[in-house]
C-alpha cells in the first residue's frame, strides 16, 4: 500500500498524517494534524482546477486515514494489517476458542431475553467498562509487542461492538 | 447533492472559473426564503421591493402574474411549497397530512405530481421556481450586477430526489448552484465565522416544515460536520395544524396564536394558554429531542459545549425548557437570529467558494447511506452516513450461479435494511463476463463521493482485468424528456419575466411622479396655479393612470414624459417661489 501523490509521503496512515506510528496516540494530537492537513489538501482549498483534482485524492486518503486511526479498534487492526495479519470473519471464528463463543453465545440470548429497561442498561454499562478494561490491554500489548494477545483482544473487542450494538437497539426498542 | 454522473469521467463537475465571482446565499424555506450576499465575511440580507427581510414562501397566480409573499389570500396560494419537494405523486397520495393540506391544487388527472393554480398547472420544482426567480431579482436590483451563482441550503437529510428537485427549481431560476449545503451546518458557519465560537456544537433545527440536528466539530478556520440526524416530516406547520385542530379554527389563525404564545401567558379572547398548548405539542417536542439524542450518540462525542438554536419554532418557549431537561447544563445559544442563521452561513460558504482571500474549510460528512441491492432485496452499504467527504470506498463481488454472463446492480440510498424501504438511485448491468464457476468472478465496485457532494460509481471485473464503463443519467424523480421541456418553458418565461418586472418598475417610478407633483401642488400657495393649470395636471393624472391599468409599459412611459413636460412648468415655479421666499428680506451681498 504506496501512493506517491506528488510531495506526499503516504506509506502508511501514521506517516501520512505526520503522527507517531503507535497504537498509543493522543487523539487531540490526530485532530490536529487531520485539520491541518485537510485544511492545507482539501479540494475547496484549490485555486486551480488541476489543483483541484490533485488534492481530491490526498482529501480522500487524509479521510479514510483520520477514520481509521481515531477509533480504538479499526486502529488495532490497522496496526496489524501494517504486520501482515489481516483479520476476517472466518479467521476471527477460528481463533475463539469454544469456550469464548459458548459463552458469547449465551451473552446475546441473555440480550434476547431480557426486557426489563433497569436490567438492560446495567448490563450495558457492564459491558462499556469490559470494552474500556480490554482497550487498556490492547495497549499493554502493543507496548509489549506480543502480537498474539493483541490478536485474542481484538477478537473479544469485536465481539463486545456486537453486543453493545445489540443491547442499545434493545434498549431504544423498550423505551 | 448526490447525483450520479457519467462513470468514466474522474467524478468532477469542472468549475469554468475558480474565483472572481459574487455569489449570493439562499435559505429556501418553508415557511420563509431569504437571500444574502456575504462581503469580507460579513453577511447582509438583501431586502425585498417590500423592504422584507424575510420573503414568506407563498406562492400565488394573478393575471398571468406570479405573485410571491402576498399573504392576504390564503385560500388561492400555494404554502409550504417545499414540503412537497422529491416527493412523487403516490408519495403524497399516501400520506393524510399532505394530502390535506394540499388537496385544492393537487392534478389528479396527472400521472406525475402537479399543481393546479388558477388555471395553471405546474410541477414542484417549476413551482418553487418562482420563488428562486423573486430573490434573484431582488439581488439583481439591489447589486446592480447579474446573480448566477449561489450556494443554497437543504435540510441535512434531504434524499437525492429531494436535493435534485431543488437544484432543478434553482436552475429554472437561471441559477448555477455552487453547493447545496446543509442548513445547520450553515447556521454553524455563521456562528463559527461571525461569532468566533470554538469546540463541539450541537445545532437543534427546528423550521416550519422539517427538523434537523447536526453536531458540528468548530476549530479555527475549520468546520467539521460530526453526525446529522432529523426528520422531514416534522415542523412549525405541524404545531399549527395540531392547535388548529384542537381550537377548530383556520390554520393560519392558529398560527398566529402560537406565535403570540412564544411572548404572552394566555390568549384571552379565544381562552388558550401558554400551558394549554404545550400539552397539545409536547409529544412533538419529545420526538425531537429524541433524535436529537440518538445524533449525539451516533457522533461519540462524550462533550458538547453548546446547543445552537436555528429556525423559526425554537422561539417555542417549551423547546428551551425540554432541552434544558434532556442535556442539563449544556449553555444554550440563539444570539443569531434564529431565522438568518441560515442564509447568512449560506452567504459566507458562496464568498468563500468563490473569493480567493478567504479560507473558512468546511468538511461536510454524508447525509444518508448509500449502497447496493444485495441478493434477497437486502441493501448493503458501501458508504455509511455521517462519513466525511470526499471518500472512496471499494468493495468485492462475485457471481453466485456457474457460467454466469451478467451482474446486475442497483445503487439505493437509505438507513434501512431492505432495498424497498429506501430510494431508488440507479441501476446498471455488468454484461459479458467470462465464463467461470459461481464467485469465480470477482468485481470491485467503487463508491465515490467528491467535494461537491456527487456521486460516482464504478466496476472493474478483476479476473480479466477490465474495467467496465458504465453510464448512469442524473435521477430527478423526472424523466430528461420533462426536464427538458420544463427548462424550454423556463426560457420563454424567463423572458416574459423580465418584461414583467420592467413593468412593474415603471409604474412604481410613475406612481412616485404622480405622487412628487400632488405634493407640490399641495404646497404651493393658490396663486401661483391657475386653476385651468391644476385642472390640465389633474386631467393628466387620471389618464397616466388609466395607462397603467394597460400594463402596456410603452404606453405608460410614453403618457409620462408627457406628463413631465406639463409638469415642468410647475416645478421651474415652485422652484422660483421657494428661492423668493428665502431671499425675502435678505440683502444681495449676504446671499452668495
Amino acid at each position: 500500500m504506496i501512493f506517491f501523490l506528488y510531495n506526499i509521503k503516504m506509506s502508511n496512515y501514521f506517516e501520512l498524517l505526520k503522527i507517531e506510528k503507535s497504537y498509543n496516540i493522543d487523539l487531540k494530537i490526530l485532530n490536529h494534524q487531520y485539520f491541518a492537513m485537510q485544511a492545507k489538501f482539501h479540494p475547496d482549498q484549490a485555486r486551480t482546477n488541476e489543483e483541484k483534482k490533485h488534492n481530491l485524492s490526498i482529501s480522500i486518503e487524509l479521510n479514510k486515514a483520520y477514520s481509521v486511526l481515531k477509533d480504538d479498534l479499526q486502529r488495532a487492526e490497522y496496526l496489524l494489517s501494517l504486520n501482515n495479519i489481516n483479520f476476517n470473519d472466518d479467521s476471527v471464528k477460528q481463533i475463539a476458542s469454544k469456550i469464548q463463543l459458548s459463552s458469547i453465545w449465551n451473552e446475546l440470548e441473555l440480550i434476547e431475553d431480557t426486557n426489563e429497561l433497569s436490567a438492560l442498561k446495567q448490563l450495558y454499562n457492564n459491558k462499556l467498562l469490559e470494552q474500556k478494561n480490554e482497550i487498556s490491554l490492547l495497549n499493554l500489548a502493543f507496548q509489549n509487542h506480543n502480537l498474539c494477545d493483541v490478536v485474542n483482544i481484538i477478537t473479544r473487542l469485536k465481539y463486545l461492538k456486537t453486543l453493545i450494538g445489540n443491547l442499545q437497539l434493545k434498549i431504544k426498542f423498550c423505551k | 447533492m448526490i447525483q450520479i454522473i457519467e462513470i468514466n469521467e474522474t467524478g468532477f463537475s469542472a468549475p469554468s472559473e475558480l474565483y472572481n465571482q459574487r455569489a449570493v446565499g439562499i435559505d429556501f424555506g418553508t415557511t420563509n426564503s431569504l437571500i444574502a450576499i456575504s462581503t469580507q465575511q460579513k453577511p447582509r440580507i438583501i431586502k425585498d421591493f417590500q423592504d422584507e427581510e424575510l420573503v414568506a414562501s407563498i406562492i400565488k397566480f394573478n393575471n398571468s402574474n406570479f405573485i410571491i409573499g402576498d399573504k392576504n389570500f390564503p385560500l388561492h396560494s400555494i404554502y409550504s411549497i417545499k414540503s412537497l419537494v422529491g416527493k412523487n405523486r403516490d408519495d403524497v397520495l399516501n400520506n393524510p397530512t399532505l394530502f390535506d393540506r394540499f388537496k385544492n391544487f393537487i392534478d389528479l388527472n396527472s400521472t406525475s405530481l402537479r399543481l393546479n393554480l388558477d388555471g395553471i398547472t405546474l410541477t414542484v420544482p417549476e413551482l418553487a421556481s418562482k420563488i428562486f426567480i423573486y430573490l434573484k431579482q431582488q439581488a439583481e436590483k439591489d447589486l446592480n450586477v447579474k446573480v448566477e451563482k449561489a450556494v443554497i441550503t437543504v435540510p441535512a437529510h434531504f434524499n437525492d430526489a429531494a436535493r435534485g428537485d431543488v437544484m432543478l427549481a434553482a436552475k429554472l431560476a437561471g441559477f448555477e448552484v455552487l453547493r447545496l449545503i446543509s442548513e445547520p451546518t450553515a447556521a454553524a458557519y455563521a456562528y463559527g465565522l461571525n461569532k468566533k465560537k470554538q469546540g463541539v456544537f450541537l445545532v437543534y433545527d427546528l423550521g416550519g416544515g422539517t427538523f434537523d440536528v447536526s453536531i458540528l466539530n468548530m476549530q479555527e478556520g475549520i468546520l467539521q460536520v460530526v453526525a446529522t440526524g432529523g426528520n422531514n416530516m416534522l415542523g412549525g406547520d405541524d404545531i399549527d395544524h395540531l392547535l388548529a385542530q384542537y381550537l377548530e379554527c383556520s390554520v393560519a389563525q392558529a398560527k398566529q396564536a402560537k406565535e403570540r404564545l412564544s411572548y404572552q401567558d394566555a390568549l384571552k379572547e379565544i381562552s388558550l394558554t401558554r400551558s394549554k398548548l404545550e400539552e397539545i405539542i409536547q409529544p412533538l417536542i419529545n420526538d425531537t429531542i429524541n433524535i436529537t439524542k440518538d445524533t449525539i450518540e451516533q457522533a461519540n462525542k462524550s462533550e458538547i459545549d453548546g446547543i445552537i438554536l436555528v429556525g423559526g419554532s425554537t422561539r417555542i418557549p417549551l423547546i428551551t425548557t425540554a432541552l434544558g431537561e434532556a442535556f442539563g447544563n449544556i449553555k444554550i445559544f440563539s444570539d443569531i437570529d434564529p431565522d438568518k442563521a441560515v442564509v447568512w452561513g449560506a452567504a459566507l460558504q458562496a464568498e468563500n467558494l468563490t473569493a480567493s482571500n478567504i479560507n473558512f474549510l468546511l468538511i461536510d460528512a454524508v447525509p444518508l447511506s448509500l449502497g447496493l441491492e444485495l441478493y434477497g432485496g437486502i441493501a448493503e452499504k458501501i458508504i455509511l452516513r455521517n462519513s466525511p467527504m470526499p471518500i472512496s470506498v471499494t468493495k468485492e463481488f462475485t457471481t453466485y450461479a456457474d457460467n454466469q454472463t451478467a451482474m446486475q446492480f442497483h445503487i439505493v440510498q437509505g438507513e434501512r435494511e431492505m432495498v424497498k424501504d429506501c430510494r431508488s438511485l440507479a441501476r446498471f448491468e455488468l454484461n459479458n463476463l467470462p465464463l467461470m464457476k459461481a464467485g469465480g468472478v470477482r468485481i470491485e465496485i467503487t463508491f465515490s463521493i467528491d467535494a461537491d457532494g456527487i456521486l460516482s460509481v464504478s466496476a472493474l471485473e478483476k479476473s480479466n482485468h477490465l474495467s467496465h464503463n458504465i453510464e448512469i443519467k442524473p435521477s430527478y424523480g423526472l424523466d430528461e424528456q420533462e426536464v427538458n421541456k420544463i427548462l424550454e418553458n423556463a426560457y420563454k418565461n424567463a423572458a416574459y419575466d423580465h418584461n414583467n418586472r420592467l413593468l412593474q418598475e415603471t409604474i412604481i417610478n410613475t406612481k412616485s411622479l404622480i405622487y412628487n407633483v400632488e405634493a407640490a401642488i399641495k404646497e404651493m400657495p393658490p396663486q401661483l396655479l391657475a386653476e385651468d393649470e391644476k385642472a390640465e395636471i389633474h386631467l393628466a393624472i387620471m389618464e397616466l393612470q388609466e395607462y397603467m391599468n394597460t400594463n402596456k409599459r410603452e404606453l405608460i412611459e410614453e403618457g409620462s414624459k408627457k406628463f413631465e413636460a406639463l409638469t415642468e412648468k410647475l416645478i421651474a415655479q415652485r422652484l422660483n417661489y421657494t428661492i423668493e421666499q428665502l431671499l425675502k428680506g435678505k440683502h444681495v451681498d449676504k446671499i452668495s
